[in-house]
């Protein structure tokens, strides 16, 4: 059976969409395309595209990404195309099809911390927060870490505008295909020098994680001795399973190789 | 429920339920060119024009298209005559049923090279029709007709 929606809503404030949140069976409805394949009821489905979070602007040092922007709209956006040499804008580019893209929500991605998402291991790889209308503002990474706040709805997301270095790297099957792991690696430049380093695997196949400890490491140091101790060091530190396409073991290894090359893609 | 949508220029009114997806109602309200291929988010057959910009149709929901403007290939034939004269000039028309919602996608690139948001190049046209499945073509031929009607060396 399909997925089926006994009731639709379109409230015009974030605070009626609140409130009919928290109705027994009210869901927020996100880009509605992963949404497609399930076989759940929801009995009312609440629609955000009228509740004015789908602007992206620069804001106190941040760039603020509305929860109900299309992955598009972030792409092509003059902020996202500048920031890191156009870095996330060349990684969104990788997400499934252009069609899909001018679907799915930022919002839609990152509330169901979907595994398999190469978008959410990009953005992790920045210092970002995310936007909850009720639990307020906190770290993606602490987001993904924590249960999701219950019957609350995502506003932002904000990346910490800094001059900053990535990369993204995936493995596929094939080009137009999830990825069977991905990694993410940014750095800040600083006088010269590259410092608070973040490193991040996705795909594992459970949903993107820092590696603190490769992290560390490579905020002491970047020559290549730093390079492999920090590599090793995430092939420990994070977990890596078997899925129908890869094993967690074949998983780890390359990760470890992407992440070598996109530690010399930052250093350059 | 009901939906007013402005389907091809035109704005008309149809009676939904919230459950449908925008690919069930155009089929039912007569407009065929938009196809059922994968029905999963993938091959592209369903793609349609939402304000102007290239979506699937199969996996949105039609209830959230109240008030928006949506094109099928229908609304585009006329434009797009000399490509469809290249699609056949190089026997790339096939058995059709993947051709509707490519000819969306490629008036949608064309557009999108005129405002500088696509480079004109085989790389950058191939990236941005990666989302549209061919079952009997080796996409070569397709590539060829595209490729002239949109002047790329």
């Amino acid at each position: 059976m399909p997925l089926k929606i006994l009731d639709y809503v379109r409230p015009k404030t974030l605070e009626r969409a609140y409130e009919l949140l928290q109705k027994e069976g009210a869901e927020i409805l996100g880009g509605t395309t992963y949404a497609r394949l399930s076989n759940r009821t929801i009995k009312l489905a609440i629609d955000l595209q009228d509740v004015g979070i789908s602007d992206i602007y620069e804001e106190d040092g941040y760039i603020v990404i509305g929860a109900m922007a299309r992955l598009a709209n972030m792409q092509f956006h003059d902020l996202i195309m500048k920031y890191a040499d156009g870095y996330l804008y060349s990684a969104i580019s990788y997400v499934w099809s252009v069609q899909l893209r001018n679907i799915a929500t930022v919002g839609g991605t990152i509330v169901p911390k979907w595994g398999f998402s190469d978008f959410i291991t990009a953005v992790l790889a920045l210092p970002s927060e995310v936007e909850f209308y009720k639990a307020g503002r906190m770290k993606l990474e602490d987001f993904l870490e924590n249960p999701t706040p219950k019957k609350d709805i995502m506003t932002k997301l904000l990346i910490k505008k800094e001059p900053r270095k990535a990369s993204f790297k995936f493995m596929r099957n094939s080009v137009y295909d999830f990825s069977i792991v991905n990694a993410a690696v940014s750095a800040k430049e600083e006088d010269g020098k590259l410092t608070g380093w973040r490193v991040v695997v996705g795909a594992r196949p459970g949903v993107a994680a820092l590696s603190r400890r490769a992290m560390e490491i490579l905020n002491d140091g970047y020559d290549e001795s730093h390079i492999e101790e920090a590599i090793n060091a995430m092939k420990e530190e994070l977990k890596f399973a078997d899925d129908f396409r890869w094993s967690g073991e074949y998983r780890r290894e390359v990760a470890g190789a992407l992440l070598r090359n996109a530690i010399g893609e930052v250093i350059g | 429920m009901k939906i007013k949508v402005k389907i091809n220029g035109e704005w008309k009114e149809w009676e939904i339920d919230p459950s449908d997806y925008l690919l069930d109602v155009l089929r039912r309200e007569g407009y065929l060119s938009v196809k059922r291929g994968c029905d999963t988010g993938t091959c592209g057959t369903c793609t349609v024009l939402v304000d102007g910009f290239p979506a699937l149709s199969c996996s949105i929901l039609a209830a959230t298209m109240d008030g928006h403007e949506i094109t099928t290939a229908e609304g585009i034939a006329d434009e797009m005559e000399d490509y469809m004269k290249a699609l056949a000039a190089e026997g790339a028309d096939q058995c059709g049923f993947c051709s509707p919602g490519l000819m969306v996608m490629v008036y949608a690139l064309k557009k999108e090279i005129e405002n500088g948001k696509v480079e004109k190049n085989e790389e950058a046209v191939k990236r941005y029709l990666i989302g549209n499945l061919c079952r009997c073509s080796g996409y070569l031929g397709q590539q060829r007709a595209i490729f002239k009607f949109l002047g790329v060396k």
